[in-house]
């Protein structure tokens, strides 16, 4: 069943995301101009380079707008607008910019510069790579950018019916999902067994756990004057309770919160979770050398405990009750 | 009478003292590698080494929950490097001067810095305690504070992952090998549909720390590339070589494809969205628990022996001040056209946008160790512009303040993470990156102003300083005035995040959301490291996990941060 629920989770959510990526007529319609003035644009930056390596190894002199190698500026097609400056002018139409970049065609193309073979080959490659490209620039310059309220009616028109489908397979799945969850979890033997404490051992894994802290803290604070055995001793069964006391404590919660809840598990949660943090804490104290902080550190610990087995008691106790 | 004994060294005025200025460092040079190479280092793992390398190995007096103070209070300052550098040049780079009037700037972000402290109150319970975030790097820094006392074994297999990592670290970051590995362009396959694999065995270690619950992320991932982008161009959903009116697919057809419209257009934004749903319904779900964390607070500060905990009361005065202070940035920054009306609106959906990012960020470095704080922040930066009535400057210095706190919520709780795995008091280090949490902020404007000099010391075109991060905010700015903002793919996005929230594992929209964010090679990289610790758990066991893998995983992720940042020094000391 939770197999079941992932599957028809996972389509829903293919569906629905595909649905939801998918672009807007208009938008589409604007990255299909930006993309194809880009490569336009590309193509006729490669002429140009292809133009400029065929002058200099004719022995030409730079011309067209070509990189001078002794200023090392890098080659870049010449900019039409170049050397225009001043206000800045109204947003440019789509003629406009035909018309600005026609202008700039006529006057490469009216060069007098006599060309020959390779070198003018690749100079009519360029121009009328750049003439392939004027209409294409103008148009994704000037495409319109719809504003976010007309995409999502756009988006909504277009792609809704079937974002729908996928959103209620997500929804479907889930709940599928969480039954699966809660069936398993309510289970009296948990399904991997052994070590994954699960409601039932719950509790006497607390009280495992409670005992082994209470009796470290007893010890500790027995030792006025501790060797360094001491030390080491009180560490490893402080490593003991952390790997085999809190873990599958911890390796339970999804349980804990099926059966009491999400505000009953986070009051189990709380001093069980505060009372790992204080182990660590003498943990840590222990391997500083400070003694009395180990000692007051496993005391506390073995207080918050205590106070999660009552927190347990209670909750299991008005559970119980319910159940009459 | 034998007098007392010392108390144990946690707050100490070496770890403030030395933990301030070792941020302030940070915070100032990290500021000049952001507007340079845009990015920033892992604060928290490197304040930790360095702490780690003075208060234990020179000094010879620092404890262990001392050197995590030291540690918080240093990542705690340096968080203002991100949190301004990442926003606040594009106020700079678009208006071409240096903004005149500081103040609103200054109040925005100590503001955001405070309400990242604050929100974190609740959520540390409910990430740490509850949920049980793994927070990698959190892992990593609580290994490395540890390792005087894990044994020899332990320390060998924590070195032995710190040199692989950074032996690989230095081959890609110096151009020895490729960052990313493209095995899918090796094979023939489109880049729309990726194969590939990052050079990061810091992403590995986060993988191999998060196991199994990081797997929703690696199938978001999954997902995105290799179902939604090949079924996109199969539906000829995307620009096709005749629909762009070329003869055929020119070479980069197939890049463009995967980059600038899969992954820009469709996917990102779509991953955001999917994000605040996740959060909304994580909200929604936690909120019982929250509650019941929320109560235990009130109920801990008023024992007789006092709490651990800060009071919830700290946390609902300070959302307040807090919340007047970004009203009065907002007010100062908006000049005349900001009514008081339009300030307070502002303020507050700023405030509650902050909670719910910070939120995202946490849960996603928790389960992580990847924070999508620019996405955040962008998302932030939208809403201040359509809230302010379209005034960019109110827009940008109200960013900073989202930036701040969200940044600050995921370092707190990476921190918090290693205080807990090592006994930390969480009061202790929610009232040292209170205390200085601001510091950061005078030093990162003001590194920014003497950068920005006399005019166009950053900025697009700038070869030393281009200030990437900024400039990709000036440009959303700039698409965002011209009426561009992918609402559709938001909208879509929260409504698919708040259906996987439904689905009884925690976290899932937001790791689904995450993996459409981000680039596949990321996700791919962290998915190996999840395989593999699937696999040897199976094989070797629960506790050989956390003898050995562990180590080994710390390791690859404290190698990386202390690689990068010796790389980042060398390129600058060499220019």
């Amino acid at each position: 069943m939770k197999i079941l629920g992932i599957i028809v989770l996972s389509v829903g959510v293919a569906i629905a995301a595909s649905a939801g990526a998918r672009l807007t007529p208009k938008l589409e319609e604007q990255v299909t101009l930006g993309g194809a003035a880009q490569f336009r644009s590309a193509d006729t930056q490669k002429a140009f380079e292809a133009y400029c390596e065929a002058r200099k190894e004719a022995g030409l002199d730079p011309a067209d707008g070509c990189p001078d190698e002794a200023a090392q500026e890098p080659a870049a097609a010449p900019d039409p607008d170049d050397g225009e400056g001043g206000e800045e002018p109204a947003p440019p139409t789509f003629e406009d910019l035909v018309a600005a970049e026609r202008a700039k065609l006529e006057a490469l193309r009216a060069s007098e510069e006599d060309l020959t073979g390779d070198v003018l080959a690749k100079r009519e490659a360029w121009l009328g790579a750049f003439e392939t490209g004027i209409e294409p620039s103008a148009a994704a310059a000037v495409a319109e950018t719809p504003g976010p309220g007309a995409r999502l009616g756009a988006w909504a028109s277009e792609s809704g019916p079937l974002f729908g489908v996928g959103l209620v397979l997500i929804v479907a799945g889930a709940f599928v999902g969480r039954v699966a969850v809660k069936r398993e979890a309510t289970r009296e033997q948990p399904e991997s067994g052994g070590k994954d404490a699960g409601p039932k051992d719950f509790g006497a894994v607390l009280d495992e756990l409670e005992a082994g802290v209470r009796r470290i803290a007893e010890e500790a604070r027995a030792l006025e004057s501790p060797k360094r055995e001491d030390y080491e001793r009180v560490k490893a069964e402080i490593e003991a309770v952390q790997l085999d006391g809190f873990e599958p404590l911890v390796a339970a919660r999804q349980r804990v919160q099926v059966k009491y809840g999400m505000a009953g598990f986070a009051e189990i949660f709380g001093p069980l979770s505060s009372a790992e943090r204080k182990v660590n804490r003498a943990w840590s104290a222990l391997v500083d050398q400070h003694w009395p902080e180990t000692q007051d550190s496993l005391e506390a610990a073995a207080g918050e405990l205590a106070e999660t087995h009552r927190v347990l008691q209670s909750l299991v106790e008005s559970s119980l009750m319910k159940k009459r | 009478m034998a007098s007392p004994p010392a108390p144990y060294r946690e707050l100490t005025v070496a770890a403030s003292v030395f933990g301030i200025l070792i941020g302030m460092i940070m915070t100032a040079a990290f500021v000049f590698v952001a507007l340079k190479l845009g990015f920033t280092l892992p604060g928290s793992t490197v304040a930790a080494i360095l702490g780690f390398a003075v208060l234990r190995g020179i000094l010879r007096k620092g404890s262990i929950v001392e050197n995590n103070i030291n540690q918080t209070i240093a990542s705690g300052v340096n968080n203002a490097s991100a949190g301004v550098a990442f926003t606040l040049p594009a106020l700079f780079i678009l208006k071409g001067d240096k903004p005149e009037d500081i103040m609103p700037i200054l109040l925005a972000a100590v503001g955001g810095a405070f309400l990242g402290v604050f929100f974190i109150i609740p959520l540390r319970k409910q990430m740490i305690e509850l949920e049980r975030l793994r927070f990698p790097s959190g892992i990593a820094v609580a290994s490395l504070l540890k390792s005087p006392g894990a044994g020899a074994r332990q320390a060998k297999l924590l070195a032995g992952g710190f040199a692989v990592a950074a032996f690989f670290h230095v081959l890609s970051g110096t151009g020895v090998l490729h960052e990313e590995i493209e095995i899918g362009v090796m094979l023939g396959v489109p880049a729309y549909i990726p194969i590939a694999v990052g050079i990061s065995f810091a992403s590995i270690g986060a993988g191999l720390l998060s196991g199994k619950g990081g797997l929703p992320f690696v199938f978001g991932g999954m997902l995105a590339w290799w179902v939604i982008a090949p079924a996109a161009v199969a539906f000829g959903w995307v620009p096709t070589p005749s629909t762009m009116g070329l003869e055929s697919a020119p070479d980069g057809y197939d890049s463009f494809i995967a980059w600038e419209v899969g992954y820009a257009a469709m996917l990102r934004p779509l991953g955001i969205g999917i994000l605040i749903g996740g959060a909304l319904s994580g909200v929604i779900a936690s909120f019982p628990a929250i509650r019941a964390a929320l109560k235990g607070l009130s109920q801990a500060a008023k024992s007789a022996g006092g709490s651990d905990e800060l009071s919830p009361k700290v946390l609902y005065s300070g959302i307040g001040v807090a919340f007047l202070v970004l009203f009065a940035a907002a007010v100062l920054a908006g000049g005349d056209e900001i009514g008081m009306g339009r300030a307070a609106l502002t303020a507050v959906v700023g405030t509650v946008w902050l909670a719910l990012a910070g939120l995202i960020v946490a849960q996603a470095t928790g389960m992580t160790d990847i924070s999508p704080i620019s996405g955040m922040s962008l998302i932030g930066v939208t809403l201040m512009f359509f809230l302010s009535g379209g005034n960019v400057v109110a827009a940008i210095i109200l960013g900073v303040a989202v930036s701040m706190g969200i940044g600050q919520c995921a370092d707190m709780m990476t921190d918090l993470k290693s205080g807990h795995l090592i006994g930390a008091v969480p009061k202790r280090q929610q009232i040292a990156q209170f205390s200085v949490g601001w510091i950061g902020v005078p030093v990162a404007v003001a590194v920014i102003y003497l950068l920005w000099g006399d005019g166009g010391g950053f900025g697009p075109g700038v070869k030393e300083l281009s200030a990437p991060q900024g400039s990709a905010l000036a440009a959303v700015m700039n698409s965002l005035q011209a009426g561009a903002a992918p609402l559709d793919k938001y909208v879509a996005g929260t409504a698919v995040g708040l259906g996987l929230g439904i689905y009884p594992v925690s976290g899932m929209g937001v790791l689904v959301g995450l993996a459409m964010y981000l680039p596949f090679y990321i996700t791919m990289t962290y998915g190996i490291g999840c395989f593999i610790s699937i696999g040897l758990q199976r094989w070797k066991g629960h506790r050989w996990m956390g003898s050995t893998l562990v180590p080994v995983a710390a390791g690859f992720i404290i190698g990386e941060a202390l690689t990068s940042l010796s790389i980042v020094l060398f390129q600058l000391a060499v220019g």
